[in-house]
Parts: structure tokens; C-alpha cells; sequence
């Protein structure tokens, strides 16, 4: 999987592409992290466009993401969720605990 | 022992610091002079007093090459190259053979027989370094991966002993119950040694068969440990008689309390009452769970309603089962998504519903073989991402009987010995949980266990009915009215919340009689009642009056009574069952 942020104002945008699985277990962290720490960012944007297939390891990753950015009073929203992507969200029902565009 | 350790800093030498060099001569002068060359090379120079200390050091990982001056003759260099045969050594460390100047050809010729390279004096510690370098070199990447070998069987060792201990705990907490194994045909395919996927089935005190298919986040160990704690709740709580809302509440709780927060169990469980050909089902981030009709047609889907198990704290969590009839010879099918998601040959398309809809189609026989064929054909035969189960679950239209004999018949008459009265009231009845107290209750009564479900049935039914209508006052029309099962939830809770007044009393005992030893089951509340003489509102035509306050539960136990008598007023429910007639009147309890 491969990352890409982009910040405007205040929101950092996670932009993902590829396989979002276990193995992507610490270039997600890196990506995540700094935009946690920040005090410039007040909202974080995870975009999903262009992810093939998430499993459920990458769902327990989102959910570590919403645990740490609730701490840091920070909002997550979760976009462009489509095809096999949408399907799996919505199996897991995460639209219960996240904002879905 | 080491002599010399030059500073430096090149790439070369970093190769090389680790790889010392063991100097062999008879003659002490010209191995000094060895010495020498090969510190002034930039190398470490091991001492040796002679071949056993040579290959000591090398098989202690202490030198990586031999550098044997042959002097006048090669007894030293052939008893080294002989040596060096036997020991059969895990990586080639080599032996250079340094001869003198006057050595001719066939000195050199015969070096080489029993050296890796040959060097002749006068030498230069430029030359020296320049023919040691190139097998130091090859030594140390050969000590490394023989380092890495090393690591990584230690690695591989580890895990399978993890992975044994792993398995042994899911095999201990796997209660086997052969005649509810009877009913299932389950396939669980592990991605890696151990599975995160659990499939189960147990028996409950009244013939109800639960069923899960849990589904730890990602694969192998890890998701192994996930679900250890859902397979111990599940096999405990059913044997103690709970519903499936009471069971996926407490493995919610106990996995939200123990787990990291990226890690969940994604799960169905199941109930099929094969009394009332009636099925519960709680899906939690599961693929659709399908009930199939005798030809393989989809009959009702039940698609995920929740979030998987370990994610919502218990204030959030909703335990709402979905509640559906079937027909006989259905069969219910639950899948975990490393089956619904397993990629096909191109790399792109996934199983998903209609590959499974397809190979489900037709007769239940053979059903879960053509499933899973028809995954291998779809994959091209490829190993699965992730773990991945099917579970079929037959829906019989009674419940299956112990196929072991009979013991002799039971000693009722050492049992009989006893009567039971029991009084609840608001504060017992706001905290206890009736269910496993009946389950408890038929224990330790010293009921026969081929009794036991008949008499956990009737028991359950008398008490949730005088809680429910008697003491909670609730309609039991309330239930049947369109979406009216969720509100008989909600107001049963809000209802029982604030319960401070009222009781409901339990009495119990062996009654002698002409055809046998009855258990008399006697259950009393202090609800309203109904007013027989005036009728009553929620009277059902063609029903007694004292029975149109009671629920459905009493009326389904009655054919399993030898009698079963309510008051005038229905506030006292009175059950008699024959202990020396197994079945009941409808011989259906196991």
C-alpha cells in the first residue's frame, strides 16, 4: 500500500492506494502519526479511492486511528468508499462508529 | 589469543573483523613471520599451538580461515586438510597453504590437493590480504546466513510450539457434544498454521442447538487468541441454558475488557429451537448468514446487523437477535469472509454470494463439498489469504435423541426425597437471571439427565411467563404485533428496571402415582391476574379465561406434561411431568 498527505488548513488527507491489509500495518502508522501529533491539524481525512481491498486487520487499524484522534480531540472522517471497499464497511458496520462520505 | 586488532575503517576490513585468522607453522620463527604479514593485511590474527586448537577455535566461531606454512614438508597441511574432511564443517572456511620459495610445481600441485588456495614466499602483506580477502569474505557472508538460518529455525520453532499450545487451548475449550455435531457439516481452512476462524456447536438444557462461526481480526495466533475467550463464553453459557442475546453480550464484554482496540471477533451465533422450528440469530460483521430450503433456494437472508464482538462498550452494545421460522429439511448457512472474499485466479474478482448461491443450489447432499470445490476452482487452486469457514447447520423438525442406550432406570425413589420452595422478590428478580437459575435448579435436583431438558423447558417457560405477564404485567399479544418484538424488549427491560414490588414463588417435589413417580413444578406470582368472572380484554376467543394472561412459552410445554393446570384467576401455573416416561407425551426430549 502506498500513502500520500496532503494538508489544507486545518485537515490532513490520508490519501491510500493498493491493499490495505496487515502488511501496511506501519506505513499507515507513519502517515497517521504525525498528523495525530499535530496541533495544526484538527481534522483527519482517510481517503479510500484508491484502496482494492481492506481486511480485517486494516478495520482494527481504523478503529486504533479513532481511539487515538478522540484522545487527541481531533475528527475522522472516512472518504470515497466504493465497490469491495464500501461492502466490507458496511459488513462491519462502521458507519455506526465512523463518518462515511 | 587475538594478537592484533587494526583500526580501520573500510568496508573490507568491517567485513572482516569478525573473521580472525589462525596461523599453523612447525617452525615457531617462519609463524611469526605469518603472524605479522596477515596483522600488517589489516586482519585479526588468532594463535594456535597447533591443529586441534586450530579447529577448535574454527568451530567456536573464533577464526574464519587457516593460513598453514608447509616448511619442508606438508605432515601439518595434510593432517589439517584430513581433519577438516571428518569434521564435515557447517560453512567452508578455507585453508590457504603457504609454501616456500623453493617449492616447485609438484609442491604447489600437491598443496592444492589439500589446500583451498596456495601462496609462495616471499609475500607481501598487500598479496596476502588481496588472495585472504576474497574468502574471508565468502566466510562471513556464509556465517551470516548460517546466523540467519540459525535465527529463523529458532523463530520457526517457537512459533510451532505456540502454535501447539494454541491449538491444544482451542481443542480443551471445544466441548464435543456428538449428537449436536450430528446436525453440523463445518469446513474451516486455515491461511496459516492455526486458525482465527472457530466454528462450534453445543447443546442447550432444552434441545436448543447454538451454533458460532467467529472470526478473529486477521489470521494465524493472533486471531487464535482473539477468539479463545468467545469459544469458553459460548460453550459455558449454553450449557447453563442462556439465549443468544444473554451469550453475545458477555463475550462482547469479556473481549472488550481483554483485547487491544484493533483487535474484534467478527461472529455469528445461532439458536434453532427444533421444538418450535424457530431460529435466533445474532450477526456481528459476518457475511450474510442464508437459510436454505430443501432444493438450495435462498429462503431468508440475514445480513450483518452489528458491529463485530470486543468494539462497542456495553452501554452501546445491542444484543437484538433476528428471529425467523423455517420448514423442514432447511439448512441454515454461515460463512466467514475469508471464504465470501477469497480472490479468484485473476487476482481481482472475489467468491462473494453468487459463486456460493450457485454451488449451494440443489440437494443439502454433498452441499458443503461443492461449496468448497467450487472455491478451489474459483482460486485456480491458489493458498487463501485468510482464514476461511463454512458451517451448515441442519433445521430438523424435532430435536435429535442420544443415540447411547439407556442407562438402567434412574433412581428416582433415592431422588424423591425432597421438596423445594422458593420465594423471589423485586430485588432477586431485577438481578438474577432466571434462566441459568432453572438450569442450576434441574442440576442439582438430581433430575435424570435424559429428563432434563423436558423438565428445563417446562421450569424456563412457567417462570419467564409469570415474570413476564404476571409479575411485569406485559400483553403477550404485544409480541405478535408488527415490530413488536423489539418493543416487548424494550419494555420488558424499562419494566423490570424499575421493578419494586411483587414476587414470584417456586415450589417443587416428587408426587407418588399410580403410573409412575410426577414431578410437580409449580410456579405462582403476584401479577393482577385475570377477572374469569367479569372476562378480560386480552381474552382469546376459545381460550380459558385464566390461560389468556399467560404467554405462548406455557402453551408450547403443555404437550410435553403429564397435566398442566392453571388457576382461576392464572396467577398459579401447576406442570406435572412422568419421570419414568423419557420422552414426555410427545416423546421429543433427548
Amino acid at each position: 500500500m502506498q500513502t500520500q498527505v496532503s494538508v489544507i488548513n486545518e485537515r490532513a488527507r490520508i490519501s491510500l492506494s493498493g491493499r490495505f491489509d496487515f502488511n501496511a500495518h506501519r506505513i499507515f502508522k507513519s502517515a497517521c502519526e504525525p498528523q495525530i501529533r499535530s496541533s495544526d491539524i484538527s481534522s483527519i481525512e482517510i481517503d479510500l479511492g484508491n484502496v482494492e481491498y481492506l481486511d480485517s486487520a486494516a478495520l482494527g487499524m481504523l478503529l486504533l486511528l479513532r481511539d487515538q484522534a478522540q484522545g487527541a480531540h481531533k475528527t475522522l472522517i472516512l472518504t470515497h468508499c466504493q465497490g469491495l471497499v464500501k461492502q466490507i464497511l458496511d459488513v462491519a458496520n462502521f458507519r455506526k462508529l465512523f463518518t462515511i462520505q | 589469543m587475538v594478537l592484533t586488532t587494526p583500526p580501520s575503517s573500510s568496508p573490507d576490513a568491517r567485513l572482516t573483523e569478525s573473521a580472525g585468522v589462525v596461523v599453523l607453522d612447525h617452525d615457531p620463527q617462519a609463524r611469526a613471520a605469518l603472524e605479522r604479514l596477515v596483522a600488517a593485511a589489516g586482519m585479526r590474527v588468532v594463535a594456535s599451538s597447533g591443529v586441534d586448537e586450530a579447529l577448535a577455535l574454527i568451530d567456536g566461531g573464533v577464526a574464519a580461515a587457516v593460513l598453514c606454512g608447509t616448511g619442508d614438508d606438508r605432515v601439518l597441511l595434510g593432517a589439517l586438510a584430513h581433519r577438516r574432511r571428518r569434521m564435515r564443517p557447517a560453512w567452508p572456511w578455507p585453508v590457504l597453504a603457504v609454501l616456500p620459495q623453493a617449492a616447485g610445481a609438484a609442491d604447489v600441485e600437491q598443496a592444492f590437493a589439500l589446500a583451498d588456495d596456495c601462496l609462495q614466499m616471499p609475500l607481501s602483506a598487500t598479496a596476502l590480504g588481496a588472495r585472504l580477502r576474497p574468502f574471508l569474505r565468502m566466510c562471513d557472508y556464509a556465517t551470516r546466513t548460517q546466523a540467519q538460518r540459525t535465527a529463523l529455525r529458532r523463530h520457526q520453532d517457537e512459533a510451532e510450539a505456540e502454535q501447539r499450545i494454541a491449538s491444544h487451548l482451542i481443542a480443551r475449550l471445544e466441548r464435543r457434544d456428538a449428537v449436536a455435531e450430528r446436525l453440523i457439516q463445518a469446513w474451516v481452512s486455515p491461511a496459516r498454521h492455526v486458525s482465527g476462524d472457530v466454528v462450534a456447536v453445543a447443546r442447550a438444557p432444552d434441545d436448543r442447538i447454538h451454533v458460532l462461526l467467529a472470526d478473529g481480526t486477521g489470521n494465524g495466533l493472533s486471531a487464535a487468541i482473539s477468539v479463545l475467550p468467545v469459544s469458553e463464553v459460548f460453550h459455558r453459557m449454553t450449557d447453563r441454558g442462556f439465549d443468544i442475546a444473554s451469550i453475545v453480550t458477555e463475550m462482547n464484554r469479556k473481549l472488550r475488557s481483554c483485547m487491544p482496540v484493533d483487535r474484534f471477533v467478527a461472529c455469528v451465533a445461532a439458536s434453532v429451537d427444533m421444538h418450535g422450528h424457530a431460529i435466533e440469530l445474532w450477526n456481528g460483521g459476518c457475511p450474510p448468514v442464508i437459510l436454505l430450503g430443501a432444493d438450495g433456494r435462498v429462503q431468508r437472508v440475514c445480513r450483518s446487523r452489528h458491529m463485530a464482538l470486543g468494539i462497542l462498550d456495553s452501554q452501546q452494545f445491542d444484543s437484538s437477535v433476528e428471529r425467523c421460522d423455517y420448514v423442514e429439511r432447511s439448512q441454515l448457512m454461515v460463512v466467514s469472509d475469508g471464504l465470501s472474499e477469497a480472490p479468484g485466479g485473476d487476482g481481482v474478482q472475489r467468491f462473494g454470494d453468487r459463486e456460493l448461491l450457485e454451488a449451494v443450489r440443489g440437494a443439502a447432499v454433498h452441499r458443503l463439498g461443492r461449496v468448497v470445490s467450487r472455491l478451489y476452482a474459483f482460486t485456480g487452486g491458489r493458498a487463501l489469504e485468510d482464514d476461511a469457514s463454512v458451517l451448515l447447520v441442519d433445521c430438523r423438525m424435532a430435536p435429535p435423541v442420544d443415540a447411547a442406550p439407556m442407562a438402567s432406570p434412574p433412581a428416582v425413589e433415592a431422588a424423591s426425597d425432597w421438596s423445594l420452595e422458593l420465594r423471589l422478590g423485586p430485588s432477586q428478580l431485577r438481578g438474577l437471571a432466571l434462566v441459568p437459575l432453572v438450569s442450576d435448579l434441574v442440576e442439582q435436583l438430581g433430575i435424570p439427565r435424559r429428563l432434563r431438558a423436558a423438565v428445563f423447558r417446562v421450569l424456563s417457560a412457567l417462570l419467564v411467563d409469570a415474570l413476564d405477564h404476571g409479575v411485569l404485567g406485559l400483553d403477550p399479544g404485544m409480541a405478535d404485533l408488527p415490530g413488536g418484538a423489539e418493543r416487548f424488549r424494550v419494555e420488558r427491560a424499562a419494566r423490570l428496571s424499575r421493578l419494586d414490588d411483587g414476587w414470584l414463588r417456586i415450589r417443587s417435589a416428587i408426587e407418588p402415582s399410580s403410573g409412575g413417580a410426577l414431578l410437580r413444578l409449580e410456579c405462582e406470582d403476584s401479577g393482577a391476574g385475570v377477572d374469569s368472572e367479569a372476562g378480560d380484554s386480552r381474552r382469546v376467543p376459545g381460550r380459558e379465561a385464566s390461560m389468556s394472561r399467560r404467554g405462548r412459552g406455557v402453551e408450547q410445554v403443555r404437550s410435553i406434561c403429564t397435566d398442566l393446570s392453571v388457576d382461576r384467576v392464572g396467577r398459579r401455573v401447576v406442570a406435572l411431568l412422568a419421570l419414568s416416561d423419557p420422552g414426555g407425551r410427545d416423546g421429543s426430549s433427548a
